[in-house]
């Protein structure tokens, strides 16, 4: 049996611009293993990065705002720690890699100096020796040799960049990594690389990580668990043997696979799901996928579907209500409720 | 970095040999004889025609020009007609008092205007916001000579804080300063504003704050480096405008630099004198302009990267 280290229940947020309310995440449960890596996979606006910006609190400032549920890492509620408590924690136990690396790094301080602060501001305080020393070592491990240490951003490359986020991020050893599609505005050959090397320190430091991606190829070689958002829900969640593999999916999980081009089957077309996200302002009623969705019934139009538990895994379809299984009892830790 | 610095440096010399070409034929083709200026109403036109015949104002225009930039090379930029003396005597007499006067309303400028617009971006839309985005407006339409004689009226005239006219203490450059900088400070205030509210919206400020950093740091050490880089060029553009500023500002309070210098020399015809002291404020906007540019490799690394490899 594992141990949770973050668990998300029931969370909402939204968004309040002037003349709109965008309900970007609306009731996501997650929960994330030590030492797990969990991929968040969905279209852009699903609310992956709203979810992993709520874990730190780093929510745009008077716009977004948590509405409700809570965030529970390491027993403690994060969304109702103060604001000083919640940056003792900022990079030191919970860290994150943004996802475009080319402007994610300060262009007026040298590499060194943006690695050192972190350091500085949670380990070694004002021990000049002890941040230089480490500046050096987590350099080396990420793969750049320490002399480039004074160097400025704009004269790396946007692997190297990424690196130097990663470095960043994990300086201090942290619990959790939230990795917020790292490797999106990389090229393919330099992707492989930061992901493996992800891979490898995660497993040296024995960090837990939230993946987020739209990427399935990625979610199938680093990921232990997998959650599909849609429309700022979790609709189906499990290992990725389950959802790789199983047999019973949500649509949507469905409609995501058959879009990924596959050179062994001679079509002619790719498969793309018909329709768009809906409106975050304005979601449907029901099952917020019905518009979309190839299967839809009646039921879908008017009642939100529950969560179904098939096969070990977690499905909110309301194809499934017949054939949901009687849920195991809290004890096995590596399951999601979803 | 001192290959850039020479560089720019001999980019000057067209510049200047161009102001003053500019600036010679203006005064050739404004009507007016000098030697009729030089002695008078009731001096007779055989006096005067003989004078022109001396002076070489008879010759060809190109080859005065070329007579008065060979002599200016050496340093001799003419006497000016009316005193009769030097014209670098005087310019080197009366250039101090502007420097005081412009570096002093810089320094206001500075000094309030980029705090003032901090914390304008910082705490937006709060009542601090409103309130120094009001004064900035209303700062920006006053005329800086309208704001001057106010400030005679209720601070001189009035209260009797600080002199009227005349630049003897240090607290004659007061009030003129604060006319003087209104405008400049009120630019500031918004560009810094607006830079600002743009930086801190940044990904790497974003990064900062995923550190665990603390507002102030990420204010102070993330922000401002990032925000003040347009701010520098604004400030060294405006030294030249504060410059031209000063014509009128001086004007108003009667002190006796550079610029009531200039409006005597248009005043009298006084072609030497004018054309020596408009070159020579191009050649200080000029120098300021060098000196903010090196300034800004301090500031960004991505500059200073540039030159050093031009």
């Amino acid at each position: 049996m594992e141990e949770k280290l973050l668990e998300i229940k029931d969370l909402y947020v939204e968004y309040l611009t002037d003349d709109a309310r965008v309900f970007a995440v609306n009731g996501v449960n997650l929960s994330v293993n030590k030492g797990e890596t969990l991929g968040l996979v969905g279209e852009t606006g699903a609310g992956k990065t709203t979810t992993a910006l709520s874990i730190l609190r780093l929510l745009p400032e008077r716009v977004g705002k948590i509405k409700g549920g809570s965030i529970l890492f390491e027993g403690q509620d994060l969304t109702k720690v103060s604001e000083a408590q919640m940056r003792t924690l900022r990079g030191e136990k919970i860290s994150m890699i943004f996802q475009d690396p080319m402007t994610s790094l300060n262009p007026v301080h040298t590499v060194g100096e943006q690695i050192a602060e972190v350091l500085r501001l949670h380990k070694y305080h004002h021990d000049k020796k002890a941040v230089e020393d480490r500046v050096d070592e987590i350099l080396k491990m990420v793969g750049l040799p320490p002399e480039r240490k004074h160097e400025y951003p704009h004269q790396f490359s946007g692997g190297m960049k990424q690196r130097i986020v990663i470095a960043i991020a994990l300086a201090c050893e942290p619990s959790l990594l939230l990795a917020d599609e790292p490797t999106t505005a990389l090229d393919v050959t330099i992707q492989a690389q930061v992901l493996a090397m992800m891979k490898e320190l995660k497993d040296k430091l024995n960090t837990s990580m939230i993946l987020i991606t739209h990427d399935l190829g990625v979610v199938a070689e680093t990921c232990d668990r997998v959650a599909i958002m849609y429309a700022g829900e979790v609709i189906e969640s499990g290992t990725v043997e389950q959802i790789f593999e199983g047999e019973h999916h949500h649509p949507y999980t469905v409609g995501l696979f058959d879009s990924i081009p596959d050179l062994t089957k001679k079509t002619r077309r790719l498969n793309p799901i018909d329709g768009l996200m809906p409106d975050p302002t304005d979601l449907p009623s029901g099952c917020k996928f019905h518009t979309r969705c190839p299967k839809c019934m009646e039921i879908c139009k008017s009642d939100i579907p529950p969560v179904n538990w098939i096969e070990g895994h977690d499905i909110k379809c309301h194809l499934y209500t017949e054939m949901s299984e009687a849920r195991p009892e809290e004890t096995d830790g590596s399951e999601v409720q979803a | 970095m001192l290959k850039y610095i020479g560089k720019r440096l001999l980019y000057m010399i067209p510049v200047i040999l161009g102001i003053s070409f500019i600036l010679f034929l203006i005064m050739d083709l404004t009507p007016g004889d000098p030697a009729r200026v030089l002695l008078g109403e009731y001096a007779s036109q055989e006096e005067v025609d003989q004078l022109r015949e001396d002076m070489g104002l008879n010759d060809n225009f190109f080859v005065r020009y070329a007579r008065y930039v060979a002599s200016a090379v050496q340093g001799d930029f003419g006497d000016s007609y009316r005193s009769k003396t030097p014209v670098v005597d005087e310019i080197q007499a009366r250039f101090p008092t502007t420097m005081k006067l412009a570096f002093f309303a810089v320094l206001l400028s500075v000094v309030i205007g980029i705090p003032v617009g901090i914390i304008s971006a910082v705490k937006q839309y709060s009542f601090a916001d409103i309130l120094s985005m009001t004064s900035a407006l209303l700062f920006t339409s006053i005329p800086a000579f309208w704001l001057g004689l106010m400030l005679i009226l209720v601070f001189a005239v009035q209260l009797h804080w600080f002199p009227a006219v005349g630049s003897d203490s240090w607290k004659s450059f007061i009030l003129p300063g604060i006319a003087l900088a209104a405008q400049q400070m009120a630019t500031l205030i918004r560009m810094t504003r607006s830079t600002m509210l743009e930086v801190i919206r940044q990904d790497y400020v974003r990064t900062a704050k995923a550190k665990g950093a603390t507002p102030s740091q990420v204010i102070m050490h993330h922000s401002l480096q990032n925000a003040l880089l347009p701010v520098v060029t604004a400030v060294g553009l405006s030294f030249s405008n504060l410059l031209g500023g000063a014509l009128i500002i001086e004007n108003v309070f009667g002190i006796s630099g550079l610029g009531s210098l200039m409006v005597d020399a248009v005043k009298g015809k006084d072609s030497p004198m004018l054309i020596a002291s408009v070159m020579f404020a191009a050649l200080v906007g000029g120098l300021v302009n060098l000196a903010v540019d090196i300034l800004y490799t301090y500031i960004d690394p991505r500059v200073k990267s540039q030159y050093v490899k031009g």
